[in-house]
């Protein structure tokens, strides 16, 4: 291949010499610059979404001039410039092979055409900077993009060489090549509206998806998502393309003139070219298999990622026969706002609608043929949303529906609305103050969580039946399960449901003593009083029949409320402490000691290896709990006990020391000796009483928590565990979850000053560097 | 050794014959002008040992290897220099043949040596800072003829090395040809008979396709063409006519009256004869003063003409009584 490297090397030094080449480069960027410097003032303005800010840059219309005509005027020049001037005959009478000259000449062009575009990634660089944007923005997308481009660029390039090769009239050549990238670029997007519903012509829309090359870098290499069975696509066209321009460039061998092929040699062509696209389809197809297909995911955060346990469930759909329709209702968002509240509240819907596609794309793309995923928009067949909405039961605009039909049983659904579960909206009617710039007050989209909205949905529907959870009544003093304020546990409440648990009371002088026999988990939050002798039975009964309890202790400023455990500790083989726990914030300064810091809430350090608390573990997610108490173990424990630690201060826990007056010193010991590890959670197991109709011994299960976390105050933190808590003990393994969100949103703020430098970076600056490069490679070339 | 052997050589383009059964062997540090006039094939057959074209039958070995079955070792073989010399003009000279090196797989330590060493036989080393597009056509050539040396071939085939130039340069390029045949087999073509008849130590003459002739070029004039004896003289033709046309081994060709009383005579002579010392005594004897006499030996001109022109000539004669003859 030492001929395409030749090639190579001496086609980008062509390249770079040529003044065209510079002309291009100036035209981009003094386009492209201005775009750029308009798209980081309106987004200032409104606050957008600065992680959107590269994906955006690589949405102007500079990009599509820079696909569309680019490529075409670049390798027009390869071939059919050899040609005219003849230098083809010195070309090839070297001793080096066609297929070296082709690669050589093709992949020169595509390092020259990345070479014009990377300066848009140095150019982002540089606006991170303080003198202009100051800002980190989301390079993930940006290398994503990269590859898109150089992905299509390569299959563009190597259409343009094809096109050089035919003829020696360089215009014609640019202009077959550009009428191809026309097509390339805008047919697909024509089909797919004239195709209509998808599902009636399954194999053309797949067939339009894979052609979609501008859409495909839209929608996902911009965005930082790349899907590999894309990359075939785009290797097998490329291929083709090189095949044929060989084949077109060694006819020249042949015949000096192409008319006088014979028709054997057509016929060669013709099934040579065949055998070459079968392969190339091949590849495709080999691409989409899911075994062989992955997504990578770069957006910041891996925000478009489904979370693992997502992604084994939906992988895991297809074994068990479970079909999964998800509709999205997403209204065009349009029309012209009054206002610029008006006008923010368009573009979050716009951003919103944008990261439900994206997700809603993930779970087609994971889901394979068990889930499929109906987008009704602008684009769709309206007669097809017109029934979906009939089917639904749905008349709202901007709901997902989720219907889950398991094998032999009806269908399920679950209806989710883009702006209460997908969305965390900061309006300013509910916050006057802290918005971004003051003076505007404008909505702003906080938090993006469909994956968690869908996810839970989903797999609340996937669980058959609704494990019933017990709340034990009359224990709680003063506690509310429906006060959604406040330290009521109405939001835990609303997630229980929201997950596909059922919520009952329990009052065991109702049920005479006894807890209920569809009882999958008793749960007793915040007990206050010792439980009482027909409780205690109640529940140990319940424990040996394998029954599941969650005690979520906690420290009480009252003394007459921090129960010890008793009797039902006795059983279980635990006591609580009577101080409170905390422990000391690790930040390296010496405060604490002193006595002056004082610390109200507990980090905690997990058990990495329990399922509970693995996940969370391994998302390095923050758990805190409000003051607890040290959950002792009891040595006089009943034999048989199986207790584990779950949840513990780590090294750094002190318990607070009672003052004369009667209240805690909450400061930090001053003697380092008095840290240690202090438990605060932990799972015990016991087997229960064998029954007749089983040999083995049931297993009773109870968690146990010392301080309060899931209340409406924690559980923006700390749900994941509570939830995890409640599925584990209710053996909903498969749902023991969540990575937390990690989005949130930031805002591109610019002031005039800044906005000016940005200006003068973009669009002075930049092409300006290539004016001086190309004038300067001029000089250099003539005179010296 | 033969270095290009070629047999029954065929191209066709379409229904047109290029080069029609053609066959010849170059031996090992010959000199072989290829000559004919435009449109004779003799680029084709250029093309073809080159491997730019694929002939349409026939065989070709180069160098020991066969165009067809082995065009990458015949192209190692060759040094080439088309006939309109198409170079790339955004290149310097220098830039172009290190280009050129590299592309003939000329290892890269010993790249500097051999384009300088090219550089300097071709003598292009003056404007090797220059760009390809800015030099003078004779540069051109020669960055040309640098090109085809730069690799070191056995073998340097010139198609048209001459054309185009002016006489100064056009020397220089024929001293420069005759310098490298001390090296290497030289295959050059041209319709220009001088340069061919000066260089070369054989001439391939073909014409329509077809091989006429091949020889070295004073046996090929020798022993096609006869020598002709030119006389003029004081005397009437007739009398001259009588006189000298009266001796054996002379054909009279043709008597002209120059007027003045002078009259001119030209005759064909055998191949060996010197008739002048006969033809002097006769004259002496009829008292007729001699302004001229000499023997004019045939000039491959001449040759040429005769076997192209002249055999067009005949053929659509013949052509012409055949269709007479329909």
């Amino acid at each position: 291949m030492n001929g395409a490297f030749v090639t190579f090397r001496k086609e980008l030094q062509s390249y770079c010499y040529s003044p065209v080449s510079y002309l291009i480069a100036v035209v981009f960027y003094l386009w492209h610059g201005a775009l750029v410097t308009n798209l980081a003032k309106s987004f200032a303005s409104a606050q957008a979404d600065r992680e959107l800010f590269p994906t955006y840059s690589y949405g102007l219309s500079s990009t599509f001039f820079m696909v569309l005509l680019v490529p075409g005027i670049l390798t027009m020049r390869c071939f059919a410039e050899e040609r005219r001037s003849g230098s083809i005959e010195m070309l090839m009478t070297a001793p080096v092979r066609d297929l070296g000259v082709v690669l050589g000449k093709w992949f020169a062009a595509v390092t020259f055409f990345l070479l014009l575009w990377l300066p848009t990634v140095l150019l982002l660089w540089l606006l991170t900077w303080s003198p202009f944007l100051n800002a980190d923005l989301a390079f993930g997308p940006v290398f994503a993009a990269y590859l898109g481009m150089f992905l299509l660029s390569a299959l563009l390039l190597s259409f343009g060489c094809f096109a050089s090769s035919l003829t020696d009239n360089l215009l014609l050549a640019a202009i077959l090549a550009i009428l191809f990238n026309v097509a390339l670029l805008q047919v697909p997007s024509l089909l797919r509206g004239y195709i209509g519903d998808p599902k009636e012509h399954p194999y053309l829309a797949q067939l339009v998806d894979k052609l979609d090359v501008n859409g495909n870098f839209q929608q996902w290499f911009a965005r930082g998502l790349i899907d590999t069975s894309q990359i075939w696509f785009y290797v097998g066209a490329t291929t083709f393309f090189l095949f044929l321009c060989v084949q077109s460039f060694s006819a020249r061998r042949v015949e000096n003139r192409m008319q006088w092929r014979t028709l054997g040699s057509w016929f060669n062509l013709a099934l040579s070219a065949t055998l070459m696209l079968a392969v190339a389809v091949l590849l495709v197809w080999l691409g989409e298999r899911p075994r062989l297909r992955t997504l990578i995911d770069m957006t910041p955060g891996q925000r478009a990622s489904v979370d693992p346990v997502t992604q084994e469930l939906l992988r895991g759909l297809l074994n068990e026969g479970v079909k999964v329709e998800i509709h999205a209702f997403l209204t065009p968002v349009g029309g012209n706002p009054q206002d610029e509240y008006q006008a923010q509240r368009l573009r979050i819907f716009q951003r919103l609608q944008e990261l439900t596609r994206v997700l809603l794309r993930q779970y087609d793309f994971l889901g394979g043929d068990a889930v499929q995923v109906f987008l009704h928009d602008q684009n769709s067949d309206p007669n097809a949303e017109r029934e979906a909405h009939q089917r639904f039961g749905t008349t709202d605009p901007d709901v997902v529906v989720v219907s889950v039909q398991l094998p032999g049983k009806a269908a399920r659904t679950r209806k989710l609305s883009l702006e209460g579960d997908f969305a965390v909206l900061d309006l300013p009617e509910l916050k006057q103050s802290n918005l971004p710039v003051p003076g505007v007050k404008v909505p702003i989209l906080k938090d993006f969580k469909g994956e968690l909205a869908l996810s839970s949905a989903l797999k609340g529907l996937l669980v058959q039946g609704a494990p019933v959870i017990y709340m034990l009544n009359g224990n709680s003093l003063g506690l509310s399960w429906l006060d959604n304020t406040g330290d009521g546990y109405g939001q835990l409440h609303k997630m229980l449901i929201g997950n596909g648990f059922d919520v009952k009371e329990l009052n065991l002088t109702i049920s005479r003593g006894v807890v209920p026999k569809d009882a999958s988990l008793v749960m007793v939050m915040e007990p206050r009083r010792e439980f009482a002798d027909t409780e205690v039975r109640a529940l140990t009964e319940y424990l040996n029949r394998g029954g599941r309890l969650f005690l979520g202790y906690s420290f009480s400023g009252n003394p007459d409320w921090n129960s010890d455990g008793g009797a039902l500790g006795r059983a279980l083989g635990f006591q609580l402490g009577r101080e409170p726990v905390f422990h000391r914030v690790n930040d390296g300064s010496s405060e604490g000691f002193d006595g002056s810091r004082k610390v109200q809430k507990i980090d905690l350090m997990v058990n990495q290896k329990h399922p509970i608390t693995q996940r969370i573990w391994l998302g390095q997610q923050l758990l805190q709990f409000d003051a607890a108490r040290e959950l002792i173990l009891r040595t006089d424990a009943p034999k048989g006990l199986r207790r584990e630690e779950l949840l513990s201060t780590g090294g750094l826990g002190w318990l607070a020391i009672q003052k004369q007056d009667g209240d805690w010193d909450l400061s930090a010991p001053r003697i380092p000796n008095a840290l240690r590890p202090i438990t605060v959670g932990m799972t015990i197991e016991l087997d229960g009483t064998k029954t007749p109709e089983s040999d083995k011994a049931p297993t009773g299960i109870a968690v146990v928590t010392s301080g309060v976390f899931c209340n409406n105050m924690g559980i923006s933190i700390n749900g994941d565990l509570a939830l995890n808590i409640c599925n584990w003990l209710t053996d909903r393994r498969v749902l023991l979850d969540i990575r937390g969100s990690g989005y949130k949103a930031t805002y591109l703020q610019m002031n005039e000053a800044q906005s000016q430098r940005v200006k003068w970076l973009l669009v002075v600056f930049a092409p300006g560097t290539f004016l001086l490069l190309g004038v300067a490679m001029f000089f250099i070339r003539r005179r010296i | 050794m033969r270095m290009i052997s070629v047999r029954q050589l065929q191209k066709n383009y379409g229904p047109t014959i290029a080069v029609d059964g053609l066959s010849f062997d170059v031996a090992k540090g010959e000199v072989v002008g290829f000559l004919g006039p435009n449109g004779a094939g003799k680029t084709t057959t250029i093309r073809v040992l080159t491997c730019f074209h694929v002939a349409s039958g026939g065989s070709a070995i180069v160098g020991g290897f066969d165009v067809r079955t082995q065009p990458l070792e015949v192209r190692r073989q060759i040094g080439y220099l088309p006939e309109n010399v198409p170079l790339y003009p955004d290149l310097r000279v220098e830039e172009y043949l290190w280009y050129r090196a590299a592309l003939k797989g000329v290892p890269h330590r010993n790249r500097r040596s051999a384009v300088g060493r090219a550089m300097e036989k071709a003598g292009v080393v003056e404007v090797r800072r220059k760009l390809v597009g800015q030099v003078s056509r004779g540069y051109r050539q020669r960055t040309g003829i640098a090109d085809a040396l730069v690799a070191d071939p056995p073998i340097l085939i010139l198609d048209e090395p001459t054309s185009g130039l002016d006489p100064n340069q056009r020397l220089r390029i024929k001293e420069l040809v005759r310098e490298l045949a001390q090296e290497h087999t030289i295959l050059f073509s041209s319709h220009i008979l001088a340069e061919v008849q000066d260089v070369s130590s054989r001439i391939l003459l073909i014409h329509r396709g077809r091989l006429r002739a091949d020889g070295a070029p004073k046996e090929l004039v020798a022993s096609n063409a006869r020598r002709r004896l030119c006389l003029q003289a004081h005397a009437n033709p007739a009398l001259l006519l009588s006189s000298v046309g009266a001796l054996p081994g002379l054909q009279i060709v043709e008597v002209l009256d120059l007027g003045l009383g002078i009259a001119s005579l030209v005759a064909t002579i055998d191949k060996d004869a010197d008739p002048r010392d006969a033809v002097a005594s006769v004259l002496l004897q009829q008292q007729v003063l001699v302004r001229e006499l000499r023997i004019e030996q045939p000039s491959l001109e001449e040759y040429f003409f005769a076997v192209t022109e002249g055999a067009d000539r005949s053929e659509e004669i013949a052509a012409r009584q055949g269709e007479e003859a329909l």
